[in-house]
């Protein structure tokens, strides 16, 4: 990645200095100087208009652009002085509110995402939150030191600011208590909150930009620059931010490594700020000059092909093995591009493109209503979120799936973390309350049952792309870095933490298999839904990656197909590791209910994890031959012996209530006994499963084997030396004749009844 | 004071390449230290053979110095500077300084617009201007510009400048070959060091051997004697074979002993770096301004 940068004219710009720079809302770019000058910039930045002439002994600090409540009249500018004071203006330069603000400058001024409110920062260490019409709502922090940033959390319920060498998060709820810490060895200048990546990012005096995660763990400083940074910013898609210093603008990775850097004689870098959609960015700079950058040399790949932005609406694809380069030209700038599941899709103001990575010169185009946000790919369908808040599910020939509209959502806080698509199922975090997920299908565009609602707030969501369709699993990374799945297509939602410090995760493109980063070691799941099967063999089913060394603070990976494993380190090395084809070949064996290869598979490979998951998935599919032998080569006799049992039992019904039980899912287990009538297995179930009052409810409602349950319960009081305390056992057993003899009369009779009902055989 | 003072008085003590990094907050409190090394700077820059005080110590000096600064703005700059907020040395003493630095860096700024400019003027002929008659118009307007007029001088320039480059180049070369002797010259100086060093060990160690067979030459039988030279030999040469390695030990560790010095040196100054990132520091003042000379350069590291 790279920017392009330009500088203003010497006759354009700023005759003092440039201080403030900020995009519009219809996307053009405007500066404010110690000219007293309010600026508009063309595309090129080659002419500029002046838009507001301010008075001669206002020198503005910060300009921020927020909604006019009354949308035909343009932008509301936000200007704020170094006299303390901040004036509301519009467009035309008449000033709607002069509000005295702070004693001493402003320092920094900033809308908050949804528009009702202003955040204000001063050197009298003030920070202060004004409704979007100026009145004062809240004093927010007060600090000895001067303010010099501030910045709001992604949600708005919160906001960052410095003081001294210090940070400070402070929660606009009043009891909530301030986090501070020493963030620099210099005076901290400048502070910014991603909205997308959720993570803070600092510069200082010191010359250093470090970033931060929201609880303030420190995950990368950088080398220290000879001068100080004065400015930084994230890029609304989260996955850069700028930092601008004296003379020099720098491109960061969201891991805190540099892209690169470019050194414009401008003098400082007082303000950098991303365009709307990212793709552009532009600095206010001490010298006068206003900077205009491009993004270019974005480059995304697959195994098959790297595709590189060449320019601000071509691309290069190559093809790595036959080192060929297909060139692809736009209408207008590009704004995203996504390459996974063998298509690339790019996205501009207007447009969906989409190749096929075979086919580059036949692309389906999908016009847009609104710009894209966010994409994200699945199998078979691209999401593509929106500025009207909308999610549309598109397939790769171009074709709407469905249109999904979630409640509550924010149109810039879509990332493509926070959206999950599979072929049958969609996934969204809610944007009001981030510990749910809404879940949607993937056709219909209908949001199936309630959200699922997680204990903390979750940071990132993935759909397993492989397997059936009741089996499609989510898997999601919470704020505490535990990973959890879920089966979201089931009626019972159960959700089962399998990893913690787990930094990220990925599923694998074709198979159900993840990839997690936990404490800098990369893990693989060959099996993960064996969670909701047998606990057990989760432990047999990983596999840590010999990774030859530390993978460093905070890496993230970048692709999971094939027999390939890719992982971006924080230094921006990007390493690849082979993955076990095995696995995937066992799975696709399962998949077509050839155990028989299956098993000759794992006989050949002799690999406890193979044979772990072979019996988890023969388990789940009731093949209790293969599983049985699965169980054996694992050394689980315990369970080999349990399946034997199993097979023994002469019902089908039987025997899926006793592997749902297996599997710890007992209401599962007795619906379906329910439903076939097997009334004693549902009172023995519960009474070996000590829930002696559901026992007791069962038997009492169906008037047969109460005496059963009482003599249990009776013998087991006995067995621990205690007494009876409920008092509805008491109750019955004084009614109750128990009869030991007669109890075993009854139980053989139940088993003898089953036998002999109709298809009724033991598992052959 | 108010922010944006501090702001821009800080950019332009980094554009005017002062030694130090100033922080935003330093005048935050008053500060006089800082405040007079950033004068005596700023005088000097102006003019390098002005006489300032440079005693900053008690409030006398303190006095006399912000009056002879004061009096050099005068009268060589026409600034006038109010004595008063100087000494306080805080924020207001921002105003005064802004005062001085911002006639520096806008001179700066301006010669640095003009640089480009003068590159620029004129009309881009490029490869598409080949059509005659567009060509002969333009040289007429050339003309009437009065192109040629400046071109004999520009040929004058060239022909001298030709001239200046190669006496630079003569000299340069020349310089270059003298460096080259003086380095050979101390490299032979060196070996001959080492060479007749190892000869004194040598010869040393030769005459211990010698003094031991001494020692030992009563016990030993008279037969052996054409045994015992040759084995000697082979002593004197294993003592060489020592003695070599450790007479390039010993140099070895001289220089290593010079480079450890050097290293200690280099992370001394190093250290020195350090404790400038300290803002109390920031403001500190050495007595003389040859030390901050030194300083400048550590902090060039």
């Amino acid at each position: 990645m790279k920017i392009e940068l330009k500088k203003s004219g010497q006759h354009n710009r700023h005759k003092d200095v440039a201080a403030a720079v900020v995009w519009t809302t219809s996307g053009s770019l405007v500066s404010a100087g110690d000219d007293h000058r309010v600026l508009q910039w063309n595309e090129t930045l080659d002419d500029a208009s002046e838009l507001i002439n301010l008075k001669e002994e206002w020198y503005p600090t910060s300009v921020a652009v927020g909604p006019n409540p009354k949308r035909s009249q343009g932008d509301v500018f936000a200007i704020a002085f170094d006299d303390g004071k901040f004036r509301l203006m519009a467009q035309t330069g008449r000033i709607e509110k002069t509000v005295e603000a702070h004693t001493g400058a402003i320092t920094t001024l900033r809308w908050s995402a949804d528009g009702q409110s202003i955040l204000t920062a001063g050197e009298d260490g003030l920070m202060k939150v004004w409704s979007r019409a100026g009145m004062l709502r809240t004093v927010l922090a007060q600090s000895a030191q001067p303010v010099y940033g501030a910045a709001w959390s992604p949600c708005g319920s919160r906001a960052i600011h410095t003081a001294g060498k210090h940070v400070a998060v402070v929660s606009l709820k009043a009891t909530a208590k301030a986090e501070t810490w020493k963030a620099h060895d210099g005076v901290v200048l400048c502070v910014d909150w991603g909205a997308a990546s959720n993570l803070i990012v600092s510069g200082g005096e010191d010359g250093r930009y470090k970033v931060w995660d929201a609880f303030g763990r420190l995950l990368y400083a950088s080398t220290p620059d000879l001068y100080p940074i004065t400015s930084c910013r994230w890029s609304p898609t989260g996955d850069a931010f700028a930092v601008g210093g004296y003379n020099s603008v720098r491109l960061c990775d969201r891991a805190g490594w540099s892209y690169a850097v470019d050194k414009p004689a401008t003098g400082s870098v007082y303000e950098v700020q991303w365009s709307h959609d990212g793709t552009r960015l532009a600095g206010a700079c001490a010298s006068g000059d206003v900077l205009l950058g491009q993004l270019v040399m974005r480059s995304v790949s697959s195994p098959r092909y790297v595709v590189t932005q060449t320019g601000p609406a071509t691309l290069i694809a190559r093809s790595i093995a036959a080192n060929t380069d297909e060139e692809l030209d736009f209408r207008e700038p590009i704004v995203k591009m996504v390459l996974r599941f063998g298509h690339l899709v790019v996205t501009t103001a207007t447009q969906c493109v989409v190749y096929a990575e075979d086919n580059w010169l036949s692309p389906s185009t999908i016009m847009l209503k609104a710009p894209a946000v966010a994409v994200t790919l699945g199998r078979s369908h691209i999401a593509l979120a929106d500025k009207t808040d909308t999610i549309t599910v598109y397939t790769y020939d171009g074709k709407t799936a469905s249109t999904i509209k979630p409640p509550h959502a924010q149109s810039d806080r879509f990332s493509a973390t926070s959206i999950a698509v599979a072929d049958d199922t969609v996934a969204i975090i809610d944007h009001r309350d981030a510990k749910a997920v809404r879940v949607y299908d993937t056709q219909s565009g209908k949001e199936m049952g309630k959200p699922l609602v997680h204990s903390v707030e979750i940071s990132t969501i993935l759909l397993d792309q492989g397997g059936a369709s009741l089996d499609r699993c989510l898997a999601f990374v919470d704020k505490n870095r535990d990973l959890c799945i879920v089966q979201v297509r089931r009626s019972q939602r159960r959700a089962e933490k399998i990893a913690t410090m787990v930094s990220d995760a990925m599923w694998h493109d074709d198979h159900h298999m993840l990839a997690t980063l936990q404490e800098a070691k990369l893990q693989l799941w060959f099996y993960p839904a064996c969670a909701f099967v047998d606990q057990d063999m989760l432990s047999f089913t990983k596999q840590g990656v010999v990774t030859g060394g530390d993978l460093g603070k905070a890496p993230y990976l970048t692709s999971f197909s094939g027999n390939t494993c890719s992982v971006r380190r924080a230094d921006g090395a990007s390493m690849t590791f082979s993955v076990p084809p095995q696995v995937a070949v066992l799975q696709s064996h399962t998949s077509r209910n050839a155990w028989e290869d299956a098993i000759r598979l794992c006989r050949f490979i002799k690999e406890d994890a193979l044979w772990a998951c072979l019996a988890v998935i023969a388990t789940k599919a009731k093949e209790l031959n293969a599983a049985e032998i699965a169980y054996a080569a694992v050394n689980a006799i315990d369970k080999v012996e349990f399946l034997q049992l199993v097979k023994s039992i002469p019902t089908a019904e039987g025997r899926k209530a006793e592997l749902a039980v297996f599997s710890g899912q007992i209401e599962e287990a007795a619906t379906t006994l329910l439903q076939a009538g097997l009334i004693y297995r549902l009172v023995d179930m519960y009474i070996r499963l000590f829930d002696w009052d559901k026992a007791l409810d069962v038997a009492i409602k169906h008037k047969t084997h109460v005496d059963t349950v009482l003599a249990s319960r009776q013998r087991y009081l006995e067995g621990l030396g205690q007494r009876e305390s409920k008092a509805k056992f008491v109750q019955y057993s004084q009614s109750v004749e128990v009869d030991w003899d007669d109890i075993q009369l009854k139980i053989q009779q139940a088993l003898e009844a089953e036998k002999q009902r109709p298809g009724a055989t033991p598992y052959v | 004071m108010s922010y944006r003072d501090l702001r821009n008085f800080t950019e332009m003590l980094r554009t005017l390449e002062f030694p130090r990094l100033v922080s935003i907050d330093n005048f935050r409190q008053p500060n006089f230290p800082l405040v007079a090394e950033i004068l005596i700077w700023i005088i000097r820059r102006i003019d390098a053979t002005a006489t300032i005080p440079t005693d900053v110590e008690d409030e006398t000096d303190r006095v006399l110095f912000v009056k002879a600064v004061a009096q050099f703005m005068a009268t060589k700059l026409h600034l006038r500077l109010n004595t008063k907020r100087l000494y306080e040395a805080d924020g207001h003493a921002v105003k005064e300084l802004i005062k001085a630095t911002s006639l520096l860096y806008n001179a700066l700024k301006s010669q640095n617009e003009e640089a480009p400019q003068g590159g620029e003027s004129g009309p881009p002929v490029t490869l598409s201007d080949f059509n005659l008659t567009s060509k002969i118009g333009e040289l007429k307007v050339r003309a009437g510009a009065g192109v040629p007029a400046f071109m004999d001088e520009y040929e004058k320039l060239e022909a001298e400048l030709a001239k200046t480059y190669e006496t630079y180049i003569e000299k340069f070369r020349n310089i270059s070959y003298l460096e080259q002797e003086l380095e050979q010259h101390n490299r032979t100086e060196q070996d001959k060091l080492e060479e007749t060093e190892q000869q004194l060990k040598r010869m040393q160690a030769r005459l211990r051997d010698e003094e031991m067979r001494m020692m030992r030459g009563s016990d030993e039988t008279f037969g052996l004697g054409g045994d015992m030279d040759h084995s000697d030999e082979e002593t004197d040469s294993d003592a060489d074979l020592e003695t070599e390695p450790r007479g390039v030990a010993t140099y070895g560790s001289m220089r290593g002993g010079m480079d450890s010095d050097e290293g200690s040196d280099l992370s001394d100054s190093f250290g020195d770096i350090d404790d400038d990132d300290d803002d109390d520091d920031l403001g500190g003042l050495g007595d003389d301004l040859d030390d901050d000379q030194s300083d400048l350069s550590d902090d060039a590291f």
